[in-house]
């Protein structure tokens, strides 16, 4: 019941691919998830900022690329390729 | 409903929001002449048109409710650099999507799904199992929604200054959402979010210059926090237990708020997999221009108006934005008509999250409950005036219970992310594995429940900084695991 609907291909022969299917993928949200948590051994402020915070800050930021560069770059959707240019 | 200190808005102010408060019914007047059918598609997922502009501006209105402007200020004024982990949980939702969005975008187009129920029951084909989850989602959106009628209450009292009675502006605001939902269904609200959605950006955007010009820089605001004995733990990373609090939270709203139903009726109306991916890379980015301007806004407050928290003080926390807005009001005339404009993107906020969650509950009745169970053989034109109905029957008692209501059953309509979350097993697990029986999601759900409410009515909503409802999930994760153990193929 499940299968069929991701065994579709479109005319180039580019077929659905599920991001979270790769490994990579799984363990780079995996480490980024524990670098969110504020666990770090660093002491001190950075710029009249506590490093921590400036860490939790540079995790975040950095779980927003890499969720942007998987949405966008390694998620494909048979549908794409049919699709015209005008996306609003 | 929380008392709000006085804003001196004056009657061109209010003109202001009165002028785009009626823009909004203009908007459900124009979705209505811009129906193609007379159908439950047309009318609750907008004919699955949604472009990138309006599906990306209908998630961010949707996901930024009034509570990240004044909830999010105030547990920071609070609780200090702690509760960023608000960024974190924000950013969490983008990446749960990820986990099942995917799949369940192909599978929608594939089997025209309307509602979770829909998949619940192409997935499992147990009509139990999809109105059990059913009724969860639907509580949940109810208590939701109850606590945005309750916020826009707090909003509106901030605005009228007592010049209209507070009943008078939530049933009038009420009434408005109630028309342009009615008219023109999920178009109405995906467009009216959208123009709510640039208001808060903008508004997010100003409220930060403004913060900054008033009250200094966040370093200077830090500094201050840490050379206080009193304030000090506000600027501290947090201990064992708050970094385990942390992770909950993190779990909690991650893996919750991505399977709002109306979250996922927007999956289900992106206009194509483009539209999608692109709208969710862009939310990906989000929680870094508002869920974090909220956290400035706390510290700076707290840096600087250290008093409104101290004993015997009455003001809460939660009107901290409130008080800010007041001092760069009267500051300057651009100070006082910025603040209109935030005032307005505040509305908006709870405007657009509120009319999402009534939407989606409706959509849910009238076709999960309503129709597969009740009549299976109605036609779509009978079941869209259901569902009209049924969002102002839904929305009556709602809005008394914001107004009115303040028993004891309050405390358990706090709960929402803690039962909302028992369904992830049946949507994040249902749309990876073949072998995950509706008895096992159905056993696991009700354990989770079980164990999420007697924690809780045992008054031990946390153990060691961990959520009841992460114990309930873990429990019911545990129990589906288990199935997949004994049939593993």
């Amino acid at each position: 019941m499940l299968s069929e609907a991701f065994n579709m291909k479109n005319e180039n022969g580019s077929s659905f691919v599920d991001p979270i299917r790769k490994p990579w993928v799984g363990v780079g949200f995996l480490a980024l998830f524990f670098m969110l948590l504020p666990i770090w051994p660093v002491e001190g402020s950075w710029w009249g900022i506590p490093a921590w915070l400036l860490l939790a800050l540079l995790a975040s930021l950095l779980t927003s690329i890499f969720t942007a560069f998987v949405i966008l770059r390694i998620w494909q959707d048979p549908e794409e390729s049919t699709e015209g240019e005008n996306d609003d | 409903m929380t008392e709000t200190p006085s804003l001196p808005f004056g009657p061109g102010a209010l003109a202001v929001v009165t002028v785009y408060v009626l823009s909004l019914l203009g908007i459900g007047a124009y979705a209505y002449s811009q129906r193609r059918e007379n159908s439950l598609h047309d009318f609750f997922l907008a004919g699955r048109t949604m472009g990138f502009t309006v599906l990306v501006l209908t998630l961010y209105a949707t996901q930024y409710s009034g509570n990240t402007l004044l909830g999010f200020s105030g547990a920071t004024y609070r609780q200090g650099l702690s509760f960023l982990v608000c960024v974190h949980f924000m950013t969490a939702i983008v990446v749960c999507y990820l986990l099942f969005a995917p799949r369940l975008y192909r599978l929608s187009r594939e089997n025209n799904f309307l509602t979770p129920g829909d998949f619940i029951f192409h997935r499992f084909q147990s009509r139990f199992l999809r109105i059990l989850v059913t009724l969860i989602m639907v509580y949940a959106l109810c208590n939701f929604t109850l606590a945005q009628m309750r916020t826009l209450g707090t909003a509106f009292a901030g605005i009228s200054q007592g010049r209209v009675p507070m009943w008078v502006g939530v049933v009038g605001l009420a009434l408005v959402m109630l028309v342009y939902e009615s008219l023109g269904g999920m178009r109405s609200v995906a467009w009216t979010d959208s123009i709510q959605g640039a208001m808060l950006l903008m508004g997010f955007s100003l409220l930060m210059v403004l913060a900054f010009i008033q009250f200094g820089s966040i370093p200077d605001a830090l500094s201050k926090l840490a050379s206080h004995p009193e304030t000090m733990h506000k600027v501290q990373a947090p201990s064992a237990e708050g970094v385990r609090n942390w992770f909950s939270f993190i779990v909690l709203v991650g893996l919750g708020a991505a399977i709002y139903p109306q979250a996922i009726q927007r999956v289900y109306a992106a206009r194509n997999a483009r539209v999608l991916k692109r709208s969710l890379a862009v939310m990906a980015f989000l929680p870094l221009t508002t869920a974090l301007v909220s956290v400035m806004i706390g510290l700076l407050m707290a840096a600087n108006r250290p008093e409104l928290g101290g004993a015997g003080i009455a003001i809460p926390s939660e009107t901290i934005l409130t008080l800010m807005c007041l001092e760069i009001m009267q500051a300057s005339t651009l100070g006082y008509w910025l603040v209109v404009l935030i005032f307005s993107a505040l509305l908006a906020a709870v405007m657009s999250t509120a009319d999402s969650a009534l939407l989606s509950i409706s959509s849910m009745v009238t076709h999960d409950l309503y129709g597969q169970t009740f009549r299976p053989n109605a036609d779509q034109a009978h079941l869209t005036r259901v569902g009209k109905t049924v969002t102002w029957v839904i929305l009556m008692p709602i809005v008394w219970a914001a107004l009115v209501y303040e028993g004891n059953l309050i405390q358990l309509l706090k709960l929402k992310f803690e039962l909302l979350i028992q369904c992830v097993p049946a949507i994040y697990l249902g749309v990876h594995s073949r072998t995950l029986s509706a008895r096992a999601v159905i056993v696991g759900l009700v354990a989770g429940l079980l164990v999420t409410l007697v924690l809780i009515a045992l008054d031990i909503g946390r153990v060691s900084g961990i959520h009841a409802g992460i114990i309930g999930l873990a429990v019911n994760l545990a129990i589906c695991f288990m199935s997949f153990a004994r049939n593993p193929r």
